[in-house]
């Protein structure tokens, strides 16, 4: 196999099969839309077919994989920790586990996400057990982006934390919910898999967290929402 | 009932949002919930439009290709025969095999092996087989820390062979630290466990922080991962909840601030005078109570805002100091583990650093503490051929301070992060003084060391001190350093004599007051700095080595017990040395003598 040691830029180095691939996993692996049954078997077997190729090692579906996973773990990190390098470090460690049990992923008609982030959510706990921190909330100031004008990275900067920080006072579980289905945009099934929880204790951690959301949020974000 | 009802209501309204729907319409079909469901769906409106965080590319590209990397290496693995499905057994069985048939030859020669040979891969192999059979936690942690020790050993042997210290050594370290630290940090573990990974992690973290010279660039990532884990261990197993050390700074290095320690009003830290913050991060090493008023060795960080971060104060107490010193000179004799230095015996143990082969003849310094009848070093700095020609020292007034720049005496010199500053007694503030040991490179001055002193010399008084190369168009060389003279009429010394130029400044010139020759280096000589006990009339401890003045030495400025002082000497009739030339760096004491004892 010839490894290409640069990061692969938006699929410019991969197939169009493996881009037409994940152009549709990008655009629908979690979310249910008006034909979902139809969309969602079409979905999962094509993500199961890229999976099936990751676990060859095949290149292309690694970078697919790497690509999409490392934005979305990365922003993961920033919420649950409140920190860059903190969540660079999550993704990295993150995917590396993925890579060494990919071999062993059975797909069972999830989305591979929810495998992905139950590894996820497994590291940050693991984190918080092995170090015992007080809470941290030392970021926020700016997380680092070298392709964003600093107007847009404020902006950006100031909506996640004023997140991070409402989200401080939920619970381990309705925060995972908060994240994982409106952020990452899993789907209750997925989010019951991740948490190890039935899809009825799901939707009542939701309820849940959006009440303590709604005491937390600045009113203004609130009642943008049309 | 009404709650599971409202909650199944609630989730098909949020679908209906994803969807796509206005609010209005997903509201009309539940009229008697609109105004619970309201800021319920706002809320999840907000979180969903929260803007996701953009890692930097960097990071991204760096993860990459460790995940490439780690793809490849699976690859392979998999590609082996079928019994790579037992692979702990098949290794094991290997070992065995290899053991039995082969006289052990090959896990011999690997366990003899260092970092930067081809076998090296196998020893460590040959460690994890050892933790496969090791069943109990506490025995596995007890094992991963002896490995993590002898990692310490490898990395002085590198250093000592001059080779740069890798990357592969240092994570090897560090992964066996993390492994033991996750052991030992549960509750319940041995207490002499414990103990041992306390005294293993802290003898770690002081290597690191002694070596990072000789860390290669490539490898300058994992030192800092490598330390931040050391440093974290240590920290969770004194259960001290801090904030994770940050890799990235601690590749920039760590430097080392010795002096009092003081709080201001506003309760920020200063050691020596240089602002340094103290938090829950901080590892405060020795004597239990107030930091406040003691001499400490910090050992710092610059963070990314410029601040100084203490990593750990090591408090001193009036016995560390005493007994902590610097000799210099040239090795008379060497024996496996000691060696003699101008009548000195100097101890060496598998914890020593040294950065040369030391044999007969070779000058050395020593940085090391009393130990009983001897000295203990802790490292040998061998002095190459040449060196002492683009190496000197000057002493000036500290006119600015700056991250990377101080200003001494007119002189700009370059600093480091890991450029200690002994502060002494003193107080880095307006009007002080500060002897600068430093080399000339490619025209740029680097600050090796920076010792503030005490001095009631004039504002604009500074010394040059170094070999005498030579004068060239009214500009005396020494020790690299070109010195303008302008119109001194003192005579020139002869070449390659070492020297110590005392004078003022005048329009950018050294108005030369006076020329002191120094004793000249060899064997027999040796050169002490450290901390002055008086014994009797011309009897003194100069850290722990016994000093005679004569009629015949030389001093710059006044004997005075508890200062510290820069001896010329060499083997006197006694156990004694005798002192040919004294230089007091300190008008005060660090300590105030009380009957023949040092006392605070």
């Amino acid at each position: 196999m010839v490894v290409d040691w640069l990061l692969p830029n938006g699929g410019a180095s991969a197939g169009m099969s493996v881009q037409a691939l994940s152009a549709l996993v990008f655009a629908g692996s979690i979310r249910t839309t008006a034909h979902e049954h139809t969309y969602q078997s079409a979905q999962v077997q094509q993500e199961e077919e890229l999976v099936r190729r990751a676990q060859q090692y095949d290149q292309e579906a690694l970078s697919w994989f790497y690509q999409l996973f490392y934005p979305k773990l990365y922003n993961y990190g920033c919420l649950q920790l409140g920190d860059a390098q903190l969540a660079e470090d999550l993704a990295s460690e993150v995917l590396l586990r993925v890579l060494e049990s990919l071999h062993d992923y059975r797909f069972r008609g999830l989305p591979v996400a929810a495998w992905v982030f139950r590894i996820a959510r497994n590291y940050v706990i693991d984190l918080h057990r092995r170090r015992q921190r007080r809470p941290q909330v030392p970021l926020f100031d700016g997380i680092p982006s070298a392709d964003d004008d600093p107007h847009a990275l404020a902006e950006r900067s100031l909506a996640q934390k004023e997140l991070y920080v409402a989200m401080r006072d939920l619970t381990e579980e309705q925060r995972q919910v908060v994240i994982l289905k409106f952020i990452e945009g899993l789907d209750n099934a997925a989010v019951a898999r991740v948490l190890g929880r039935s899809e009825g204790a799901v939707k009542s951690l939701q309820h849940r967290a959006l009440l303590a959301l709604r005491k937390m949020l600045s009113p203004e974000g609130t009642e943008e929402a049309t | 009932m009404r709650h599971r009802h409202f909650e199944s209501i609630l989730d098909e309204c949020l679908r209906g949002v994803e969807r796509g729907e206005s609010l209005e319409a997903i509201l009309g079909r539940h009229p008697q919930w609109a105004d619970e469901l309201r800021p319920l769906l706002a809320a999840a409106q907000r979180a969903r439009r929260t803007p996701a965080a953009k890692p930097r590319l960097v990071a991204q590209q760096a993860g990459w290709q460790r995940f490439m990397g780690q793809a490849v290496a699976l690859r392979r693995a998999r590609q082996r025969p079928a019994f790579a499905l037992w692979r702990p057994l098949a290794a094991a069985a290997s070992l065995v095999l290899v053991l039995s048939f082969a006289g052990g030859a090959t896990a011999y020669a690997a366990s003899k092996s260092m970092p930067d040979d081809r076998l090296y891969a196998v020893k460590l192999a040959t460690e994890e087989a050892r933790l496969w059979f090791t069943f109990d936690e506490n025995d596995r942690a007890d094992v991963l820390l002896d490995q993590a020790d002898t990692r310490l050993v490898e990395i002085g042997k590198q250093v000592e062979k001059g080779d740069p210290v890798g990357d592969n050594v240092l994570a090897a370290m560090r992964h066996r630290m993390d492994r033991a630290g996750v052991i030992i940090e549960k509750p319940g573990a041995p207490t002499d466990l414990v103990a041992r990974a306390n005294e293993v992690s802290a003898r770690q973290e002081e290597l690191l922080v002694s070596i990072q010279g000789w860390v290669s660039f490539k490898a300058a990532p994992e030192y800092g991962r490598t330390l931040a884990v050391v440093h974290d261990t240590r920290l969770a197993l004194r259960n001290e909840p801090a904030a994770p050390s940050d890799p990235l700074v601690l590749a920039n290095g760590v430097g080392q601030v010795v002096g009092r320690v003081e709080q201001t009003e506003g309760g920020s830290w200063t050691v020596g005078g240089v602002p340094v913050v103290v938090d829950r991060s901080t590892i405060v090493e020795g004597e239990a109570g107030s930091l406040v008023g003691k001499v400490a060795t910090a050992a710092i960080v610059r963070e990314g805002d410029q601040t100084l971060h203490a990593l750990t104060v090591s408090l001193q107490n009036q016995g560390d100091v005493a007994n902590g010193m610097r000799i210099a000179g040239v090795v008379d004799e060497v024996e496996n583990d000691r060696i003699r230095v101008g009548d000195r015996i100097v101890t060496i143990d598998s914890h020593t650093i040294k950065d040369g082969h030391l044999q007969e003849g070779s000058q050395v310094e020593v940085i090391g503490e009393n130990a009983g009848t001897s000295f203990a070093a802790s490292i040998i700095h061998i002095v190459q051929p040449g060196e002492a020609k683009t190496a000197f020292a000057y002493e000036g007034e500290v006119e600015q301070v700056e991250p990377d720049r101080w200003l001494v005496g007119g002189l700009s010199f370059e600093v480091n992060s890991w450029t200690p500053v002994d502060a002494g007694a003193l107080f880095l503030e307006p009007g002080a003084h500060a002897r600068v040991e430093a080399v000339q490179e490619g025209g740029a001055l680097t600050a090796q060391r920076i010792t503030l002193l005490t001095t009631e010399e004039a504002k604009d008084a500074v010394a040059v001190e170094g070999v005498f190369q030579g004068v060239v168009d009214n500009h005396w060389l020494v020790g690299g350093l070109e010195v303008d003279v302008g119109t001194s009429t003192a005579q020139a010394p002869a070449t390659d004599t070492l020297v110590r130029v005392v004078g003022t400044r005048s329009d950018g010139a050294l108005a030369i007051q006076r020329v002191e020759l120094l004793p000249p280096g060899g064997a027999g000589l040796v050169r002490l700095e450290g901390v002055m006990t008086r014994l009797g009339q011309d009897a003194w401890l100069v850290g722990p080595a016994r000093v005679q003045i004569t009629g015949e030495t030389g001093i710059d400025g006044q004997l005075i017990a508890g200062g510290r002082a820069l001896v010329w000497a060499r083997p006197g009739l006694s156990d004694s040395l005798e002192a040919l030339y004294v230089d007091v760096l300190d008008t005060q004491p660090l300590f105030v003598q009380d009957s023949g004892s040092l006392t605070y």
